[in-house]
């Protein structure tokens, strides 16, 4: 059987060799007559139908995408009025769709969508490539690409926006509230959604700035700050283990977007209030598990220095010590950052 | 475990021999970018003579894209800044910058003006903008040695921007931290002296880089994420920039990548058990190389070069 199975598979192997040697030798093929067409800036449908083929099979190879966007620009769209490129544009968006499905991760293809969108932005059905980006959420909620792919199709948005909106200011914060909302959505959805997170920290900023009337919670920092913090705790005690939650929690308190505005006793009370509810999720995490829960350690011993810096009170150096002193026991792989944490308060 | 360092020499000597294969086929845009993970294993591992010297700056100089001043990362294809920074990487650690000859100029043209008015910079004239190529053309000028103060403060302004909430670097500003946009950049303010933009958050930077280190020892890109072998060079650089190296477990994450090595064929994987590469090749000899271990020759973080290479490269800002 042994020698069999070894006979079978040497069979195959040579199959497979025989076969590479065709699809190596038609690749070369259509690779190379695209490339002598590229070098004489050979611009016409041949060349074009040469790309189709060639990024069907490799779409990584992006000096053919910029070629094929070459012979549209010369050959393609020459002569023809607005409305007609336009109509080539949806054809060729289709054809990027087939491919992004199949290479989700692929940068090229991505980036030919982007160039495809901005050729004209004002015929550009922005609200569809949004609908888009929820088939991709739907397979990965965390795929990078179509993260960025929504920033950059609600930043083509708003320019239209700009362009065509009489009070555009408002119609911007409009939509940045709505995305706000999306994220919301999106971690209620599951919380350990870090992209999302990531994407309200932004939009936050932007909010704070400009925001719609209906959007009470942005009337000052400390509102804002407070409906976080509830958002936040909530996540924490619903997945205590998860990194995303902490690293936002991190942010509202010690990433200095919300100190700098907020009277400075308002903010010693809620960083207390915040002491004592991440210290009563250690308890409860360490009576669910046996074991303590790192993430509230490492937040408390954050949350404490704030406290310290501004209050100057010892009892709170020495419960920082105490804390460091069991990181440092738990999470050896990082004991040199809790020392030098110690070292620089 | 120790390194298989004969069979990873074997290894990258081989892997222009595969050419019965489809893949080898399918992975010409990369080649260039290839040939300089390789050349910069056998380096590390002091076996660079099993490449022939003048046949690797043969290939480099038939990569040059006549038409736009660049280099392409295969003859023929068009010029981008990823492949023309492999090129100049390439001659740079063979010592024969003098080889682009009159070639030098248009090279210099061609990546300076990808630069846009925000201090970004595009991949090539079609308009895709990432901090990987603020970084990469970066670097290729400073080999170069043809910096300058305009360029440095547009792609710092540039590259503070992608600074985000969590410590973490995104691919543009406004895009979700990822560990190889901390190693550029890092690795763009490092190599342009600007590090002392960031002291107020360093901390937090520092922080988010050691979160990477997993239980098992390797590295991740993003939280919540799996381990892999190349973040171990895309993390461990910004943390030896930023000077908290000691901030994760060196051990741990050498037992991890020695255990990603494929004891038959030599070369390195992502993961234990999956198929081997030469880009997870080099960038786990590096990470070895940069926490000193295995007898390596020493790397410099920012650059991904040996560092006796890097000390030849003029420093900005310029003396005049």
């Amino acid at each position: 059987m042994v020698c069999l199975d070894g006979l079978l598979s040497i069979f195959q192997f040579c199959a497979k060799r025989e076969k590479d040697a065709l699809k190596i030798k038609n690749f070369n093929n259509l690779k190379n007559a695209a490339l002598n067409r590229q070098f004489n800036e050979t611009y016409d449908q041949t060349t074009l139908d040469l790309t189709t083929k060639i990024l069907d099979i490799s779409p990584e190879f992006f000096t053919i995408w910029n070629l094929r966007r070459d012979v549209f620009v010369n050959f393609v769209f020459k002569g023809r009025s607005d409305q007609e490129i336009h109509k080539v544009i949806t054809e060729e968006l289709r054809f990027v769709l087939a491919t992004m499905k199949r290479f989700p991760k692929c940068y090229w293809v991505w980036n030919h969508r982007i160039w495809l969108l901005k050729y004209n932005p004002a015929l550009t059905d922005w609200d569809f490539e949004l609908g888009l980006i929820e088939m991709f959420f739907a397979a990965d909620p965390r795929n990078f690409h179509a993260w960025q792919y929504r920033r950059i199709v609600l930043e083509g948005k708003m320019d239209l926006i700009r362009n065509e909106e009489e009070q555009p200011a408002k119609a911007i914060a409009k939509l940045n509230y709505r995305e706000f909302q999306y994220t919301t959505k999106m971690i209620n959805k599951n919380i350990s959604n870090y992209s999302a997170w990531h994407n309200r920290s932004k939009l936050i900023e932007k909010l704070s700035e400009s925001h719609p009337e209906e959007a009470q919670e942005f009337s000052s920092k400390y509102e804002i700050l407070v409906s976080e913090i509830k958002l936040v705790q909530t996540a924490a005690f619903t997945d205590p283990a998860d990194s995303s939650v902490w690293t936002y929690m991190r942010w509202l308190y010690t990433g200095g977007f919300f100190t700098t505005d907020i009277e400075a006793e308002s903010f010693i009370r809620l960083l207390e209030e915040q002491v004592a509810g991440v210290k009563e999720l250690a308890e409860i995490e360490k009576d669910e598990n046996g074991e303590e829960n790192l993430w509230c350690l490492k937040t408390l011993s954050l949350l404490l220095k704030e406290l310290f810096l501004r209050t100057k009170e010892d009892y709170l150096r020495e419960e920082i010590n105490d804390l460091t002193k069991r990181l440092i026991e738990l999470d050896p792989m990082r004991a040199e950052r809790y020392k030098d944490f110690q070292r620089n308060i | 475990m120790q390194l298989f360092r004969e069979k990873h020499v074997d290894y990258v000597k081989n892997l222009n021999t595969k050419t019965d294969q489809l893949e080898y086929w399918l992975t010409e845009h990369l080649r260039l970018n290839g040939v300089y993970w390789g050349l910069m294993a056998l380096f590390l591992m002091d076996s660079q003579d099993a490449f022939v010297k003048e046949e690797v700056i043969e290939f480099v100089l038939s990569c040059r894209d006549p038409k736009r001043g660049g280099f392409g990362p295969y003859p023929k294809h068009e010029a981008h800044i990823l492949s023309t920074l492999s090129a100049i990487q390439i001659l740079k650690l063979y010592n024969s910058l003098d080889r682009l000859g009159s070639f030098k100029p248009d090279l210099v043209k061609f990546i300076k003006d990808l630069q846009l008015p925000d201090g970004s910079f595009q991949g090539d004239r079609f308009g895709e903008v990432d901090s990987r190529f603020v970084y990469t053309a970066i670097q290729c000028l400073s080999i170069l040695e043809e910096l300058d103060e305009n360029i440095a403060s547009g792609a710092t302004d540039f590259v503070l921007r992608c600074l985000n909430f969590d410590g973490g670097f995104g691919m543009v500003p406004g895009a979700e931290s990822h560990a190889a946009q901390a190693f550029v950049c890092l690795g763009t303010l490092s190599i342009l002296g600007q590090l002392d933009k960031l002291t107020s958050k360093k901390e937090l930077i520092s922080s988010w880089l050691s979160e990477r280190q997993v239980a098992n020892g390797g590295l991740n890109g993003r939280p919540e994420k799996l381990p892999d072998v190349c973040y171990s060079w895309w993390v461990l650089t910004g943390m030896d920039i930023l000077g908290c190296l000691d901030w994760v477990d060196h051990d741990k994450l050498r037992q991890y990548i020695l255990s990603c090595q494929d004891d038959v064929t030599g070369g390195i994987s992502d993961r234990p058990d999956n198929q081997v590469d030469v880009f997870h090749t080099v960038f786990g000899i590096a990470g070895l190389s940069l926490l000193g271990f295995e007898d390596l020759v020493p790397v410099d973080a920012s650059y991904c070069l040996p560092k006796a290479v890097v000390a030849t490269i003029k420093k900005f800002p310029y003396e005049i």
